[in-house]
């Protein structure tokens, strides 16, 4: 079964990916994380397939996840979701996160990626 | 801007403008002329009524002179010296031979001697002194031929040309002072013009810097922006998509579970559109970049509005504490005063930033509005870094910033001064303690009602 992590400190979001994700694939487990201490404490609990964090969060950012989760966990396929496409936070990204992804994504292609990625 | 300023200092003397002084003494010819024929045509009426008394005739004289100054000191009249030189000539005659059968000696002559000799010594020099010789020695004859002794008339020669002397070396004088003075206008009215100068090109940065920083926040405000609304987009959109799969099957009758769903999906679809449209209306208040006039303005929603538009660069490092007193009107440019909230915030949420990274503490920005007297003030308030108060003096100097360039350029609160100060004449205040935090309060004059 392929476990997906969603980090987003909106938790509208989460609830909302969560709720859609699950609709389309319903043998996808979905766990989600408001923050990126919370993303960590998850990775530890258990082992993930992907990854698709938001970039923009409080006293931990996407770009500093993605980074301690390719470090920690390099067999985790990461997706970056991002809000807005400044560049500041784009330049770290790219190596970092396998797709950047930007919001609003509709769900079909936010679950076609996750697929790719889990496959890969 | 000293640069600028530093040529206009050092002056060259310039030429003396002839045509100016030759003015000048025209003018100081015609007052003096008007003088000495009032004075001398009385006296010529005076002495010719022959008075008995000389005590009389001489109090009279004297009489004359502050009437003179009086008259000369108003009084231009256009044909004045040419008029005034006969009528003194002749005039001048009859008061010296009369002077010298009433009194014995020359005191008319002898009054009138500085008058007669500075007059016409621009208009027209050689008149003058033929005047002067044909009245020293119309007069000295005359005294000789009425048997007065020999050392009046060479008195009064020697007085003449000696008072001659005397006013060439005052009209040297004059001619110095008028050069200096000339000099010294053309020092002021350069050090003007540099100062002009100067003055128009300091408006021009101004206006430049505070269009670059318009731009600066506008750029700030769309990446806020851009984040702000497509967050809520994601989950409205998603919301969305579920209930378009969900609906159909929702409505053939299903699980409580997938109604349930069908219920947050919806709030979801509906919280995301109500706070992007929110999030737009906040928006219209910066869509009058350039507003010409002032319009009046409900103080607490432009405020409000600001924070909410500048949401992003707060949200994650401090909690926004809103203390809204109900306002007087004010009348404002409303873009520019939110332009300098945001500028405030923004520095607020840098300070703050500066204490909180790292850790899971927030700090707290605190927004308040209250009238004041004459004064609507807004007052924002963070638990930052504090300013060093060795950086008191420079905080609204422009280009003066303490953060690295990515952060700031710092114009940001050289624009709140200029904002609130020259463009509404306003007052902006701050107190700061290192470590504890700022309070920054702007002062802006209530509409007159």
């Amino acid at each position: 079964m392929t476990r997906i992590l969603l980090v987003d400190d909106d938790q509208w979001v989460l609830k909302a990916l969560c709720m859609g994700l699950r609709r389309i694939r319903r043998e996808w487990e979905i766990v989600t994380a408001e923050s990126g201490a919370d993303a960590l404490a998850e990775l530890s609990r258990g082992s993930f397939d992907v990854i698709v964090s938001d970039m923009s969060m409080p006293v931990m950012n996407g770009v500093e996840l993605l980074t301690r989760v390719r470090d920690l966990y390099p067999a985790i396929r990461r997706i970056a979701l991002s809000g807005s496409a400044e560049q500041a936070a784009l330049d770290g990204l790219a190596s970092v996160a396998h797709e950047l992804l930007e919001k609003p994504c509709p769900l079909k292609v936010l679950a076609h990626i996750i697929e790719r990625a889990a496959a890969a | 801007m000293s640069a600028a300023l530093a040529p206009s200092t050092t002056l060259s003397p310039r030429p003396l403008d002839d045509d100016r002084y030759v003015e000048a003494m025209k003018r100081l010819a015609n007052r003096t002329n008007l003088g000495a024929l009032a004075i001398h045509g009385l006296t010529a009426v005076v002495v010719a009524a022959t008075i008995p008394s000389r005590l009389w005739v001489l109090a009279l004289f004297f009489a004359l002179i502050p009437f003179n100054v009086l008259v000369s000191a108003r009084l231009l009249p256009k044909y004045g010296p040419v008029v005034a030189e006969v009528v003194r000539s002749v005039t001048n005659v009859a008061v010296g031979v009369w002077g010298y059968s009433l009194l014995g000696w020359p005191v008319p002559v002898w009054l009138w001697l500085p008058y007669c000799a500075l007059a016409h010594e621009a208009f027209h020099p050689r008149l003058q002194l033929g005047t002067l010789l044909l009245t020293a020695g119309v007069t000295s004859a005359a005294g000789l031929l009425a048997g007065v002794p020999w050392i009046y008339p060479a008195t009064f020669v020697v007085l003449a040309f000696i008072c001659r002397a005397l006013a060439e070396g005052r009209l040297a004088i004059i001619r110095d002072m008028l050069r200096r003075s000339d000099e010294q206008r053309r020092a002021l009215d350069e050090a003007h013009a540099a100062l002009k100068t100067a003055l128009e090109a300091r408006d021009r940065a101004e206006l430049e810097c505070r269009r670059a920083q318009k731009l600066e926040a506008i750029g700030r405000l769309a990446a806020g922006v851009a984040h702000e609304v497509n967050t809520p987009l994601q989950y409205a959109m998603s919301g969305l998509e579920f209930l378009r799969e969900a609906i159909p099957e929702a409505a053939a009758g299903s699980s409580e579970e997938l109604k349930r769903d069908v219920g947050d999906a919806l709030a979801l679809t509906m919280d995301g559109l109500d706070r992007v449209s929110r999030i737009v209306r906040a928006l219209k208040q910066w869509a009058h970049p350039e507003q010409s006039t002032r319009v009046v303005t409900d103080l607490n929603r432009a405020v409000e509005t600001t924070l909410m538009v500048a949401g992003h660069e707060y949200k994650y490092v401090a909690e926004v504490q809103t203390d809204f007193s109900e306002l007087p009107p004010v009348v404002c440019h409303a873009g520019e005063i939110g332009q300098a909230v945001l500028n405030l915030v923004v520095n607020a949420a840098h300070a703050i930033s500066g204490v909180v990274t790292g850790s899971e503490r927030k700090g707290v920005i605190g927004v308040r509005t209250h009238a004041e007297q004459d004064w609507v003030v807004v007052t924002i308030s963070d638990t930052g870094c504090g300013i060093d108060p060795m950086h008191r003096d420079k905080v609204f100097e422009p280009f003066f910033t303490t953060k690295s360039a990515s952060e700031g350029i710092g114009q940001g609160l050289a624009i709140v001064h200029s904002i609130v100060v020259d463009r509404h004449g306003g007052k902006v205040s701050f107190d700061s303690e290192p470590g504890v935090g700022t309070t920054f309060r702007l002062y802006l004059p209530r509409a007159a009602s």
